[in-house]
């Protein structure tokens, strides 16, 4: 009996319709064109905000950073000082526990960056004839930045660095084209793999694919408990530190690049060792393959990143039970979290407040105006029943109406929304930029303890040559501009909202509808 | 043979009357004949109709069509499909025009022709309606025409069964005349069962039975 499409009739009719009442459409379609706007925009921002938010989480609120309490060092400084004397001594992670604490699930990721110092007689440095440098054995007294203590013991032509970031950030690059008779310069991808600059490389008249053999040497620190009233009793105890030698056997697999130093610099350099082309990058594995428990020499500092900043708690108590000392503070970067987050948390909450408000708001006047056009159609619906149509396709009919002035105010309000989100979000993102701007000038999130092992940037050589600060790779600028592109998300919040507006309409519809029965519409109007 | 229509015992009372309309009236109508009902203004006729035509229950007894009682069968089916109603004031969607009218009943019957439009003016053109006057929205439509729009959509899904309330009330003698040709002609060449309340005796005429309500009660003449 039914007909090959047989419920068409009831889209061309709810068109027809339509279009007989466009007046009173018109006024309709106007107050949900209004909200969709409304909420469009307010969902722009909603998302927006959310991605600063994320992307602020991801960049620094999740970055955790170890610092030692300084209040407790002094202390027990003054507790253990039996003379008049008081010494403070800062706390060290060793490399091995701060690798072992980056082994967890609470965290996103744990980046290290691990150097050690190095020679080889395979090689030929690059500047040779500056001479070694870099002395391994010293040890900071006072904290960061204090005072190294230096003695006369092994230098260094070499160091070994798992630096790879400098390939992306433009300080580095591969050179591809170098020695393709013996094979294609590549990064290290397993242990003991090793890359080596085009000019030692020369220097040495190597191929890739060559062994080589590096040498360094691990120390044994003093014990710094030791009460002693003479500092020079400290120094004495340097020359007594016992060394282990260590070694590496490489295969070198790549060449590359320096892009930094200028003829200017190379001609200021003190030793061939502060030349960037003496780096000889590892992986990390061949770096900490040499660790050995108790002694220094390889350099380890580490950036760890929560997969939520909400962890902080959970890990810090992770970190204890796995040998971090009370002296440690866990926190994170509540500061800056707090004058950057908060106010676009404010500004995602003002907008999710907006939209519900809007709907509501909305969903009670499309209520009321819907009730009010159906009444005005009582007669028509009961027209249509009496012809025998189905309560459930008058609701269809009905409903379809309501879809389609929704719908086509979905397009015209994603339109106008759009361009209303875009200079209403720049306004904002400009603020939250202005914000981070101050934010950085007034606390620097580099500064502050990070942490470091085996003494770290205190042992180095000349600041700034090779060294890289922890984190420093990964600490991504903001975005300087925050295109609000409409994301299929924010569509489907719409749609979905949208639906549900008509569907305010549809059950109105229905409810009201079930009560008519036809014959009472229509005596009643006769 | 079962009735094409039976009323058993049919009763009927509108809510919060003490009055019932109709007392416990019985009667047949069968295919193939043409039935007038007449009575006074308020007699009940079109209450009755209502019923007839599954509008409504009756508050006692039962409407049969085929044997089968209304109250078990799907009445939006029996409305759409089994009979075509012509209301005495007409119930017409005022806003649309005369064809979507037809159109949109011819749809909701499910109706089988293919060409609905053209089939609905050739049908208008029957009752003396043209594709102009067919094409204008009912609101600006004459009474007598209404009326005539209204008998085609009756008569535009062929039902087996034709109930009008005073259909030819509107209308000049000339029009009157072809309207009942065409019920005579559907009753007696198609074999449909036709149904007419009338004061008129024009339309008494035509009648193979005629029946009268009086007092709630229905009797033949
Ligand atoms: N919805 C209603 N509620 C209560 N009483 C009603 C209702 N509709 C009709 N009545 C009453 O029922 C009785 C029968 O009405 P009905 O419309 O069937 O009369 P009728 O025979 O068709 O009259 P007319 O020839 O004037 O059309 C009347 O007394 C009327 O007042
Ligand atoms: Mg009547």
């Amino acid at each position: 009996m039914a007909q090959r499409g047989p419920q068409v009739y009831i889209i061309t009719n709810a068109i027809q319709n339509l279009v007989r009442n466009r007046g009173r459409n018109f006024m309709i379609g106007g107050i949900i064109l209004v909200m969709i706007i409304c909420v469009v925009t307010a969902l722009m921002i909603n998302n927006t905000s959310s991605g600063i938010i994320d992307d602020y989480r991801t960049r620094f609120g999740s970055e955790v950073v170890l610092s030692p309490n300084q209040e407790k060092i002094r202390e027990e400084a003054q507790q253990n000082s039996s003379s008049g004397m008081i010494r403070m001594v800062m706390p060290q992670i060793s490399a091995q526990d701060l690798v072992k604490f980056g082994d967890s699930d609470l965290l996103q990721k744990a980046e290290f960056s691990t150097s050690t110092n190095a020679n080889s007689t395979d090689l030929t440095a690059a500047n040779a004839d500056l001479g070694p440098g870099g002395a391994t054995r010293g040890f900071a007294r006072g904290g960061p930045g204090g005072q190294v203590e230096e003695s006369q013991s092994t230098q260094f032509y070499f160091r070994l660095i798992n630096q790879f970031a400098d390939f992306t950030n433009g300080t580095r690059e591969l050179s591809t084209d170098y020695d393709t008779t013996t094979a294609t310069s590549r990064y290290p991808e397993s242990i003991n793999e090793a890359m080596i600059s085009a000019d030692v490389m020369d220097a040495s008249g190597l191929h890739l694919g060559d062994k080589i053999t590096a040498t360094g040497e691990l120390t044994t620190p003093p014990n710094l408990d030791v009460e002693s009233t003479d500092p020079s009793d400290l120094g004495s105890s340097l020359s007594d530190l016992a060394t282990t030698e260590i070694s590496w056997s490489l295969t070198i697999v790549g060449v590359y690049t320096d892009l930094t130093q200028t003829e200017e610099q190379l001609n200021q350099l003190r030793s061939a060792w502060a030349d960037r082309r003496n780096e000889i990058l590892v992986s990390l594995d061949t770096l900490l393959a040499n660790l050995q428990e108790g002694k220094q020499g390889i350099q380890v500092s580490a950036t760890y990143f929560l997969k939520d900043p909400m962890l902080l708690a959970d890990f810090d108590a992770e970190l204890r039970t796995k040998g971090l000392p009370d002296v440690w503070l866990v926190t994170t970067d509540a500061t800056s979290y707090n004058q950057v987050v908060r106010p676009v948390e404010a500004l995602k909450s003002i907008s999710t407040t907006f939209v519900f408000v809007v709907l509501i708001f909305g969903a009670i006047i499309l209520a009321l105006l819907s009730s009010i056009a159906i009444r005005e159609r009582k007669y028509e619906i009961g027209v249509l029943r009496a012809m025998g149509m189905k309560r459930l396709k008058v609701v269809a009919g009905l409903w379809t109406e309501t879809l389609i002035i929704t719908g086509v105010c979905l397009i015209l309000g994603l339109g106008i929304g759009m361009a209303v989100a875009q200079p209403v979000t720049n306004v904002l993102y400009e603020q939250q930029l202005a914000a981070i701007e101050t934010q950085n000038e007034t606390s620097d999130p580099m500064q502050g303890g990070r942490p470091e092992g085996m003494g770290g940037r205190i042992q180095g050589g000349p600041a700034g040559m090779g060294m890289t600060l922890p984190g420093q790779g990964t600490t991504a600028q903001p975005l300087e501009n925050l295109n609000i592109s409409l994301d299929w998300r924010t569509i489907l919040q719409l749609i979905g909202i949208a639906l549900a507006l008509s569907s305010v309409a549809g059950v109105i519809a229905t409810t009201q509808i079930t009560k008519y029965e036809p014959i009472k519409i229509l005596s009643e109007r006769n | 043979m079962t009735s094409a229509l039976a009323l058993d015992h049919v009763s009927y009372r509108y809510e919060g009357s003490t009055k019932p309309v109709l007392k416990d009236i019985s009667a047949t109508f069968e295919r193939g004949s043409v039935y007038t009902i007449v009575g006074k203004s308020g007699a009940g006729k079109s209450t009755l109709l209502s019923l007839i035509s599954g509008l409504d229950l009756p508050t006692k007894g039962e409407v049969l069509c085929g044997g089968m009682s209304l109250k078990e069968m799907d009445r939006d089916w029996y409305r759409s499909w089994k009979v075509g109603v012509i209301f005495q004031s007409f119930n017409l969607i005022t806003n649309a025009t005369a064809v979507q009218n037809i159109v949109l009943s011819m749809n909701i019957s499910k109706s089988k022709v293919k060409d609905k439009k053209t089939h609905t003016y050739e049908l208008l053109e029957r009752m003396g309606i043209d594709r102009e006057t067919a094409d204008r929205k009912v609101l600006k439509l004459s009474g007598g025409e209404q009326q005539r729009v209204g008998i085609a959509r009756a008569l535009a899904h062929d039902p087996a069964i034709l109930i009008a309330d005073e259909p030819t009330g509107n209308l000049d003698r000339e029009t009157e005349a072809e309207i009942l040709d065409i019920f005579t002609r559907l009753a007696h060449e198609e074999n449909r069962c036709v149904i007419l309340v009338t004061h008129s005796r024009k339309v008494t005429s035509i009648a193979d039975k005629i029946y009268s309500i009086q007092h709630g009660q229905l009797s033949e003449l």
